[in-house]
Order: structure tokens, then sequence, then C-alpha cells
């Protein structure tokens, strides 16, 4: 592999991600059905929908959970084919080649065959299950996390009684990731600017491992100054996290409405 | 690597949870008397250096590229408990903002790449490199093997996981309800590309780091508060 192409896929992938990241949070700030949801009665009714859709036995109720998160995408004023391309990109390419083999492989009634080998019920029927669960799930997390403000969703993991020391190291995390993807970017265009044609696998591989180590011993440094910067700060070990909002009859709204679906799921499937 | 949701009953991923949470629980003790107050900015910092290193497209010879985990790598610098802990942090931000392994996974995902990754690894690579100086060859060359049998050992773990679905979750004819292939498949299929391809980038990333900073910033080692101990 040539040098430039290893770079530049990186590189590609690292301005996209940031891309792609900053257009979620525009989503986020649209005036949609579940922007307008607190987080944390958002979270905990699409993670019930996602359990759920899971727990089924029924490819029916699967289908519809998927086409309910087709309108709620709808509703919050997510763009349908963005939606479904997101979800349809990453199912093909990595479910459907993983569950095309279970149709040959799976034992039980022979259904017909192709290229001498035998298809069985159960495989399709084990590969529909497959890919139907695979796209919902996904479905219902992209509709969270494109709905939601990615510091209003960390805090929202309160609801699940995640330690609020957890939360305030993912959420520095999430905002270090950036520095760091932004400096690693750095590396590869100065890389990129002093290497023409290729180099040898060993070369390239070498840059890596030193620009992980370099990068490391940033990232410990950098911890450092962050600490201190934090004890100037009037850091003494405790952090306090936001109030708690109060829950509107939008929230209790939408509880109510996702209890009434599964319930009316169950008793139809 | 990432399982998604989809792959694993929720009864599965329900045990990985209560599996995992009782060694989140104890890796927070550890991390808290290691880091004392430094500890909010050093997690969220190593978590961030996780995320990136699993982002990384490193080269494969052939053409293609894999992504490394780094878990063994943060286990030899800062101890096994730090680097549980940062690569579950990491693997919940990977899971809830961009996809990659399903919420419901995220306890499997954490005992396999965050639990058993780390700490075969670093259990191998302090059988290679015991007694030895930052700057020994023998360092990083356990580093490399470490890294080497660490994603195996992980890869085997989902294996086992994706494994045991079709015989205890299936319908009354049968009809897979998860993942649809049995232990006699998915061992094999998980082995073959993570011995060929996912463990060898792993022991390069590995070996290298470890060769790099043994060579340049040898003070990076007395972090891990094993080494410190020994010392």
């Amino acid at each position: 592999m040539s040098v430039s192409s290893f770079l530049d896929r990186n590189l590609r992938e690292g301005t996209a991600w940031i891309e792609r990241t900053l257009a979620a949070e525009a989503v986020a700030a649209r005036a949609g059905l579940l922007q307008a949801i607190d987080p944390r009665v958002k979270l905990i009714g699409l993670l019930a929908l996602l359990v759920f859709s899971l727990l089924s036995r029924n490819i029916w109720v699967i289908a519809s959970v998927y086409g309910l998160s087709l309108l709620l995408a709808v509703a919050s004023r997510i763009s349908i084919t963005a939606f479904l391309r997101r979800v349809w990109l990453f199912v093909p390419v990595f479910t459907a080649a993983i569950a095309l083999p279970a149709l040959f492989l799976t034992p039980g009634e022979r259904l017909g065959s192709l290229g001498g080998l035998t298809i069985t019920h159960q495989g399709v029927w084990g590969a529909i299950f497959l890919i139907s669960r695979v796209a919902t799930a996904i479905s219902i997390s992209t509709l969270l996390v494109l709905t939601t403000k990615w510091h209003r969703l960390l805090l929202a993991l309160r609801a699940l009684r995640v330690p609020s020391s957890v939360i305030i190291v993912l959420t520095m995390c999430y905002r270090y990731i950036f520095v760091l993807v932004r400096l690693f970017n750095d590396f590869l265009l100065a890389r990129k600017s002093r290497v023409i044609g290729r180099m040898p696998w060993r070369e390239n591989v070498r840059f890596l491992a030193r620009t992980a180590g370099i990068m490391l011993v940033r990232s410990l440094r950098l911890a450092d100054d962050v600490y201190l910067a934090m004890l100037a700060r009037g850091f003494d070990g405790e952090i306090d996290l936001p109030a708690r909002q109060p829950l509107r009859r939008i929230d209790y709204g939408w509880l109510a409405a996702i209890l009434v679906l599964i319930g009316a799921l169950i008793w139809k499937g | 690597m990432h399982i998604p949701d989809g792959y694993l009953s929720p009864a599965t991923c329900g045990a990985m949870y209560a599996v995992s949470i009782p060694l989140w629980a104890r890796a927070g003790v550890v991390i808290k008397r290691t880091f004392t107050r430094r500890t909010v900015p050093t997690l969220a910092l190593l978590s961030a250096f996780s995320f990136l290193v699993m982002m990384f497209n490193v080269p494969v010879p052939g053409g293609t590229t894999a992504h490394a985990v780094g878990g063994t790598l943060i286990a030899i610098l800062l101890g096994p408990w730090a680097a549980l802990i940062g690569e579950s942090l990491a693997l919940v931000v990977q899971a809830l903002f961009f996809g990659d392994g399903g919420l419901t996974a995220i306890g499997a995902n954490c005992f396999n790449m965050g639990f058993v990754l780390p700490f075969v690894g670093y259990f191998v690579y302090r059988l290679i490199s015991w007694g030895t100086p930052f700057n020994a060859r023998r360092r990083w060359i356990g580093a490399a093997v470490g890294g080497y049998v660490g994603i195996n050992a992980a890869a085997l773990a989902a294996a086992i996981e994706f494994g045991i679905q079709p015989s205890l979750f299936h319908t009354a004819t049968g009809v897979p309800l998860y993942c649809p292939y049995g232990l006699a498949q998915t061992i094999p299929a998980m082995l073959v590309a993570h011995l060929l391809i996912a463990g060898p980038v792993e022991a390069v990333i590995t070996g290298g780091v470890v060769a790099f900073l043994g060579r340049y910033h040898p003070d990076v080692f007395s972090l891990n508060p094993y080494e410190r101990r020994e010392k």
C-alpha cells in the first residue's frame, strides 16, 4: 500500500468523523418530536423499545418497531434518506455478509438449493431475524444520538444509575477525543507533506507506533495540565452535575405512549 | 470484534453486564488508590486515547488496513485495571455516539476487550519481560506477544458468546433467534481472522509503541503501580 493512500485514508476518515459528529449536533438542535423530550425519559423509552424488539420472537413485532422508528425519524425532522442510508449502508456490508452463510449452514427442513448447496427453512428465518433485529437496533440508537445534544445524553445516563464520577469522566473523554483526533490529523498531514512516493510497510508501521507513543505521552501530560487547571479553579475532588430538570407533560406522555405501544404489541404479537 | 445489537440475546447481554459490573467496581477502587485525585483527567485522556487507537487504520501488507484495540498497551503502561476502565469508557462512547458496538452489548464488549484482552495480554507481557529494564528487548517482544495473545483471547471470548446463541435461543422448529452459528463455526471464523490479521496488527502496534517509549520516554512505565511496587 502506498504511503499516501494509507495516510489519506486515516485523514479522510478523521475529517469525515468530525463532520458527521457536527452534523448530528445540528439535527439535535432542530425543533422535532424527540428533541423536545427530556433526554432521560427519551433514553429509557428508546432502550425499552430496543430491548423489547430484541426479546421478541415475532418478526411482525420487530417490523412494527422498525416502522415506528421511521415515523419517529420523520416526526423529529431527520432527513429520511440520510436515516435510511445510515442504517442500510451498515446492514448489508456487515450483517448480510455474515447472515448469508446461515442460509446453508443452519440444519433444518430443505427449502431449495443454490449451486449445489441446500437452503433450509430455518436458515432463511435465522437470517431474516438477524438482519431485522440489527436494522431495528441501529435505527433506534441512531434516533437517540441524532436527537440529543451530546452533553445532555451523557447527563441522561443518570437515569440508569450511572455514577456521577463516571459521567464526568465520559464528558471530559468525549471532549478530548476531538482534541486528540485533531492532533492525530496534524501528525498525518505533517507526514504527508514530507513524503513522496511509496514507503515500505515497515516504515509506515514504525511511523504509526511512534505517533501513538507520542500521543500517549502528550495525553498523559495534558491530563496533568488539566488537573492543575482544575485545581486552580478550586477542584477539591468533588464535581457537581447540573441540577435535574423536572419532567414535563410531554415526557410523561412519551413514556405512557411507549408503555401502551409495547403492551399492544405484546397483546397482538 | 465490536458486537452490535441483535447478535446476542438480551439474556446473554444481561449476564455479561452482571459479570462486568463487579469488575468495574473493583477497577474503580484500585484506580482511586493509584491515581488519587488525578483520576478524573487521567482516565478521561486515557479513554480518549483508547478511542483514538481503535479508530486508527493500521496498514496490513497486501493493501488493506485493520484496526488495533490497544488494551494490552494501556495495561503495560498504567496497569490492567486502568486499562479496563479506559477501554470500557471508550467503548461506551463508541456505542452511545458512534454506533460501534451495540448498546445492549456494552457489557459483553467491555468484558472481551476491556477485561480479557488487557489482563491476558498483560500477564503474557509480564511473564516474558519480568525483571528487565524498560529499554530491554524483552520488553517490546513481551508487549508484542502479549498484544497478540490478548486480542486472540478476546476474540475467543466473543466467539463463545456468539456460538452459544443458537443452541440456547431458538424457536420450537429450530430457527435461531440471534447469532445463527454454533461454536464449531464461530470459533474457527473468529480465530482465523484474529490469528492472521488483527493479532499481528495488535502485536506490531503494542510492541512498536513499547519499543519507542522504552527508548525515548522510559519514565512513562513507572506510572504502572505494579512496576513501582517491584522496583
